[in-house]
């Protein structure tokens, strides 16, 4: 089987199965709207009903997070390289269509998943159908400054497309290589000539231009969603279009930015005492990651319209000390943890990446870090980190503080009876805390151990891991010694605590593995010592960061930070817990007469009446 | 007003009349103006879960009581005309609040649409001349 076929072959067969998961997804909303439409049911068929609500969310979180994966444009950062295997005779020269190929099946993917999750919404079942005789035209659902995001990003993935045409390829060399009568063991990628990687690009870009347009077209036309009502599947429609859109922007600066990477690669070459020769392309490079991280966090941030239920009022009146007040303070404390985070990551980061020096190899062949400046490069993960633990355990003073028992004059402190820690993390986040600070101390002691070791960083780097540990530990301590609320019942309160706990477990455990990956990255001196001890040290150093395991390695870590950062945790009960527990989701101002639920066995409601958060 | 339409596949007016007929009334009341685009057969077709034909043969019938013209490239639009010869009835004041204390005495007194709708035509099938008859 040839590579085209068997590319074509996997798509089908992928599509095959996405098709089959998110049918299963979205045909909860259509035993929903079975039932609302069932005659006798005493539900007009034309309004939403929650549990419809919820399959639709679902689906459309599962369309997009496969959509997002499935993306990921990793593997094609290699398009445009030639291994240095392939001048030791070990491997084949790279084909142009198995380098397109990789580009497209990614984008391709993206365009392609949205489609397929558009045709698995069941067909309409209910006795009664409803449907709009207005035309949806697709200019109504378009969000037009994330429109001009993409475009923005697409023009500029392009241009660079466009610029790096010219350039002439690179040669490599595997074994030995005489560098100005230096002789160098090691090897070292070569680079095909411009001619060659722009035109992948460019029809990498117009593909998922025109997949970007096909899909928005088939979001805007597919059937209305019978579970949900007119202004509902509008609301759908255009989640999805967000999410669309705000992906492909990020794959367009993608491809700009391997654009900038390709002609950023260096020529081999002897450096004694000194930077390495410039590309001409660095401050390119620089501007291209400043605008990549910005938009990542700019598309983060950049959020869909919700799917909420009906008569939700705008402002619910709320009780102080109760689980909505403390909801409403950690949901906003969160946001704006992340928000602060996004800003240091940026800010820190950024200037991390600008301070840092080229490392050089001087003629004993000994590699020469850097000093100073190095020293700061943990600060662009910790930092950031350090951040989100201040902005949550802030939050969880504010709750102590003004809705707790204890700060309650007229009330006797209650701490109430704390959960263990253990219940209040799930074992497999504290395991992920744990890996982490073995791994960054494996990683230290590994390079601690090796020779050219710059003590000086590793010590940098083990006392922001310390730092990140210790902050993570008075965050969660802090969480599990507050006081209960003192209107709420002790499982509301435990699931505000859970929440808290989740999101300062998961941020420290991708703190630790961030640091991890910086670390192999920026101190790789164990790693030729521990992966092969016959590589040569003026290689490393001619390329650092080559070298295949410790790119794989890198990206192994920083994408386990990046998820254990997004991991989805509880942030708000569902129907059966808020049932559960006692409280309502919403309409919290219907309450306001009968007076909170959830009241402990101590409740003066006479007291709490005049109390309410404003 | 709602752009919306109901088709009730238990009813014994068959899918397409439904719609034909609640297309009618949207042009008539002025809710879809002259010009105005409405959805591909299939489309609609698609969101209510009937068979294309069925959109098909409603809107065939409208373009032959010159409510509705197709055009390859346009699509579906509502002719001019259908428009201005329903203008009268729909800008009458007068009828327009007759309708609406029609439907909410309906909907207090309990029927069901069907029931009033055949009331309403028993009524317009009474010779002109011939005063409507009392509850």
């Amino acid at each position: 089987m040839d590579l085209l076929t068997s590319t074509i072959t996997g798509l089908l067969f992928g599509a095959v199965i996405i098709y089959g998961a998110l049918r299963i997804i979205a045909g909860r909303a259509g035993a929903s709207a079975a039932t609302l439409a069932a005659p006798g049911s005493g539900v007009d068929p034309g309004t939403s009903d929650e549990a419809g609500r919820d399959a639709a969310r679902r689906h459309a979180f599962w369309t997009t997070l496969i959509a997002f994966f499935a993306s990921g444009l990793a593997a094609a950062s290699e398009v445009g390289s030639i291994p240095a295997a392939y001048y030791a005779g070990q491997a084949q020269g790279p084909s142009w269509l198995a380098g397109l190929l990789t580009v497209l099946v990614p984008l391709v993917s993206l365009a392609g998943i949205y489609i397929i999750g558009q045709y698995t919404w069941p067909k309409p079942r209910g006795r009664v159908r409803r449907a709009d005789v207005t035309i949806r035209r697709t200019r109504d659902y378009i969000p037009s400054a994330l429109l001009s995001v993409m475009i923005a990003a697409a023009v500029l993935a392009v241009t660079a497309a466009i610029a790096v045409w010219e350039l002439p390829g690179i040669e490599g060399f595997s074994g030995s290589q005489s560098f100005d009568g230096v002789e160098v063991t090691g090897e070292h990628n070569g680079r095909q000539p411009g001619s060659y990687f722009a035109p992948i690009l460019l029809i990498g870009i117009l593909t998922l231009a025109v997949g970007v347009a096909t899909a928005t077209t088939v979001i805007v036309r597919r059937r209305s969603v019978d579970s949900l009502n007119r202004e509902d599947n509008d609301i759908l429609r255009r989640i999805l279009i967000n999410r669309l859109f705000r992906t492909a922007a990020l794959l367009f600066a993608s491809l700009g930015t391997m654009a900038v990477s390709f002609a950023n690669q260096q020529v081999p070459a002897i450096i004694l005492d000194g930077p390495a020769p410039a590309t001409g392309w660095e401050p390119a490079q620089q501007l291209a990651g400043w605008l990549a991280v910005t938009l990542m966090i700019a598309m983060a941030l950049w959020r869909p319209p919700l799917l909420a239920p009906d008569g939700t009022p705008g402002r619910p009146v709320i009780y102080r000390g109760s689980y909505a007040a403390g909801q409403e303070i950690t949901e906003s404390m969160h946001t704006a943890a992340m928000v602060f985070t996004a800003v240091a990551l940026v800010a820190v980061g950024g200037w991390a990446s600008f301070v840092v020096q080229p490392a050089t190899v001087p003629d004993n062949g000994n590699p020469v870090f850097s000093t100073s400046p190095q020293l700061l490069l943990p600060l662009a993960f910790a930092v950031p980190v350090a951040v989100f633990l201040a902005v949550v355990a802030a939050g969880e003073v504010r709750l102590w503080r003004g809705h707790t028992r204890s700060s309650d004059a007229s009330g006797s402190p209650s701490y109430g009876r704390p959960v263990p820690v253990t219940r209040l993390i799930p074992s497999p986040l504290l395991a992920a805390v744990a890996g982490g600070a073995v791994l960054l101390a494996a990683a230290i002691g590994f390079n601690a151990a090796a020779p050219g070791r710059q003590p000086d960083l590793l010590a940098a780097f083990a006392v922001a891991g310390a730092a990140l540990l210790l902050l993570g530990a008075a965050a969660i301590l802090l969480v599990h010694r507050r006081p209960r609320l003192f209107e709420a019942t002790p499982e509301a309160d435990n699931l505000l605590r859970r929440v808290s706990g989740f999101r300062v477990a998961r941020m420290t455990a991708a703190g630790l593995f961030a640091l991890t990956a910086q670390l192999l990255h920026a101190h790789p001196a164990a790693w030729g010592w521990f992966l092969d001890s016959t590589v040569s040290w003026s290689v490393y150093q001619l390329s650092p960061g080559v070298h295949t395991a410790l790119r794989i390695t890198t990206a192994v870590l920083y994408l386990t930070a990046i998820v254990l950062a997004l991991l989805p945790g509880a942030s708000r009960p569902r129907r059966s817990v808020a049932s559960y527990i006692g409280h309502p989701v919403t309409r919290h101002s219907d309450h306001a007469v009968s007076g909170p639920p959830g009241l402990g066995p101590d409740h003066d409601q006479s007291a709490v009446r005049k109390d309410r958060t404003p | 007003m709602s752009t919306q339409i109901r088709v009730d596949l238990a009813a014994p007016t068959p899918p397409y009349e439904q719609i034909r007929s609640q297309v009618a009334s949207l042009i008539a009341v002025g809710t879809l103006a002259a010009g105005q685009r409405l959805p591909p057969v299939r489309s609609l077709a698609a969101d209510l879960g009937v068979a294309a034909g069925t959109v098909a043969r409603a809107y065939k019938e409208l373009e032959a009581a010159g409510l509705l013209i197709s055009r390859r490239r346009h699509g579906t639009t509502v002719a001019d005309t259908a428009a201005s010869s329903h203008k009268t009835a729909a800008g009458s004041v007068e009828v327009g609040l007759a309708v609406v204390h029609l439907v909410r005495a309906a909907r207090e007194a309990g029927l069901d649409d069907e029931t009033v709708l055949n009331l309403v035509r028993g009524q317009l099938q009474r010779p002109r001349g011939n005063a409507p008859d009392g509850p």
